[in-house]
């Protein structure tokens, strides 16, 4: 049964559960968690304790399949601060198969110069799939492009 | 704070100098304004956390209405809607709206008085709290792609251009950034793309913007495509009894607008965002305008991508593409955008920068602007802004109401 993301304390006080440490729990087990949405029928990713496309507060948890489009990607000369010591990475639009869209780390394209970026870009939208990675010291969702 | 009109100065000085240029142009007192709001992002570089209750004295404002406000770099703009709401409620006939950033140097010791520089990345740590950080910004976060490379993309494939032709709208959007800061007195930079290009043996403006001195920051946005981070402080009055105090033009604020919307920004057409969309359409509704009766528009532009993409968005520009390759845009073009040299070219001291963006559309209402006058003078423009990420803030103002 699938597990509503807002329940009632006794006495009727909405409590949300935690939902962020859910989805990162999960990424360790290879879950994908995000939310359906009783009232519009859309999912959300990631998680959050309201549906990203009607607000709506009667969602679930759902597990992803993991599948998507990846649509564009880059790659910046200054990464953010989190993310200074790490190798260059290239990072990427996805659009998941149940809908949502997620920015991320994506591997198996080339970036190793603006022509190979420009080429690489050229030839999307291609499918891709998501995998749990640790980048800088955490792990996280990067999709990677499928064989 | 490097700047010689800035060097050795604390936020609160600089806050006092833009402020009190403000009453002094509106020939207003302390005494005469009832409340006043005061914009900053960056606390761990002012080292202030209370500011209106801290800058109530520096100002002047003593027991005056006051509070720290926050829509990151859309917050000028933001205070001209809250301040116009509490002047039409009838609470307040006179407010100060405030904004002050420093992006170059932070406290030692959590002392303002003793400063070092900022590294830029730190900076941008700093600033990219203002996206989600619970998912996005452990997700890899880059705002070179996701707010100049994609929506570049997304650019060029709504209007079917090869990357080339692209690049070259964005040099035509650059060199008029650069063109019109270098008119532009208060300007962290004066020098041309021409004089950046002769400096380094360049006869062709266009060859140099190609060449490996300016390289690609994220592809296709390229490095003189983004914003120059400054330290600066702006501010504005209004008021609903202008005529009490000067003669120079009032400006009316006819209609405004916020939207939100956390990450990611944008979808199946990337760099179009709904929180856009909604603003100009609600702000328009308010003022009873649309994007076809605008003299002047500025434009958020962080990343200049978004001069053409919201030129477009707004209404503003039929053919964004061919309004930049023509250079419509410049002052004295059919379509005047972002005459203030944009974010680049004047440089962008987060919440302070959206004040001076208003301060240059009175001005220019006025006929004050000198080498870079719209002729005839703008009677109807919008100021749109982005505050991280993503707060949407547009207003319409008119002359002489």
């Amino acid at each position: 049964m699938a597990e509503p993301v807002t329940t009632e304390t006794p006495e009727g006080v909405p409590r949300v559960e935690r939902t962020a440490k859910r989805f990162y729990d999960g990424l360790k087990e290879d879950t994908i968690w995000g939310t359906h949405c009783n009232d519009c029928d859309e999912h959300s990713f990631p998680p959050m304790t309201a549906c990203r496309n009607c607000g709506s507060r009667d969602i679930e948890f759902a597990e992803m399949s993991g599948r998507g489009s990846l649509k564009h990607y880059s790659s910046t000369m200054l990464p953010s601060y989190r993310f200074r010591n790490e190798d260059r990475m290239a990072y990427g639009m996805v659009q998941l198969e149940e809908g949502p869209y997620f920015f991320t780390k994506i591997e198996g394209v080339d970036f190793s110069s603006p022509e190979a970026i420009q080429q690489g870009n050229e030839e999307l939208p291609v499918d891709v799939v998501g995998k749990p990675e640790e980048v800088a010291g955490e792990t996280i969702l990067v999709f990677e492009v499928e064989e | 704070m490097e700047d010689e009109k800035l060097k050795g100065k604390t936020f609160e000085e600089i806050c006092a100098d833009a402020a009190f240029e403000a009453m002094d142009d509106a020939n207003v007192t302390g005494e005469d304004i009832d409340g006043f709001y005061v914009g900053n992002m960056l606390q761990s570089t002012s080292q202030v956390s209370s500011h209106a209750t801290v800058l109530a004295d520096w100002l002047g404002l003593q027991l005056k209405g006051g509070f720290h406000f926050d829509t990151a770099c859309s917050t000028g703009n933001t205070g001209l809607g809250i301040a116009h709401s509490m002047v039409k409620a009838g609470k307040y006939d006179t407010v100060l709206v405030v904004g002050g950033e420093i992006t170059s140097s932070e406290p030692v010791e959590r002392d303002q008085l003793k400063r070092e520089a900022l590294d830029p990345q730190e900076l941008w740590y700093l600033t990219d709290i203002g996206v989600d950080t619970t998912y996005a910004y452990k997700h890899a976060y880059d705002v070179a792609t996701a707010y100049g490379a994609i929506p570049t993309m997304g650019f060029a494939e709504r209007h079917d251009l090869e990357m080339d032709e692209m690049d070259e709208v964005m040099y035509h959007v650059s060199r008029l950034a650069k063109e019109h800061a270098s008119m532009t007195p208060k300007a962290a930079r004066h020098e041309t793309l021409e004089d950046m290009a002769d400096d380094r043996g360049y006869e062709d403006t266009l060859e140099f913007w190609k060449s490996d001195h300016n390289p690609f920051f994220a592809w296709p946005t390229r490095q003189l495509s983004a914003l120059t981070a400054v330290d600066g402080a702006s501010a504005c009055i209004v008021t609903n009894e202008p005529e009490e105090y000067t003669d120079k033009l009032p400006v009316e604020i006819r209609g405004f607008d916020w939207t939100t919307k956390s990450y990611p920004w944008y979808g199946d057409d990337p760099g179009r965002m709904p929180q856009d969309e909604k603003a100009f359409e609600r702000a328009y509704a308010m003022a009873d305008v649309e994007g076809s009766d605008v003299d002047y528009l500025y434009v958020h532009d962080c990343m200049q991508i978004f001069q053409p993409t919201l030129g477009e968005l707004s209404g503003y520009l039929e053919d964004p593409v061919e309004a930049f390759m023509n250079e419509e845009t410049r002052f004295d073009g059919e379509k005047p955008m972002n005459v203030t040299g944009g974010r680049h070219g004047v440089g962008h001291a987060w919440e302070a920068s959206a004040g001076f963006e208003t301060y240059e559309i009175v001005k220019q209402m006025r006929g004050e602007m000198e080498r870079k006058q719209i002729s005839p003078e703008p009677e109807t423009a919008v100021q749109h802004n982005h505050g991280y990420g993503m707060h949407t803030a547009v207003t319409v103002m008119e002359a002489g109401a």
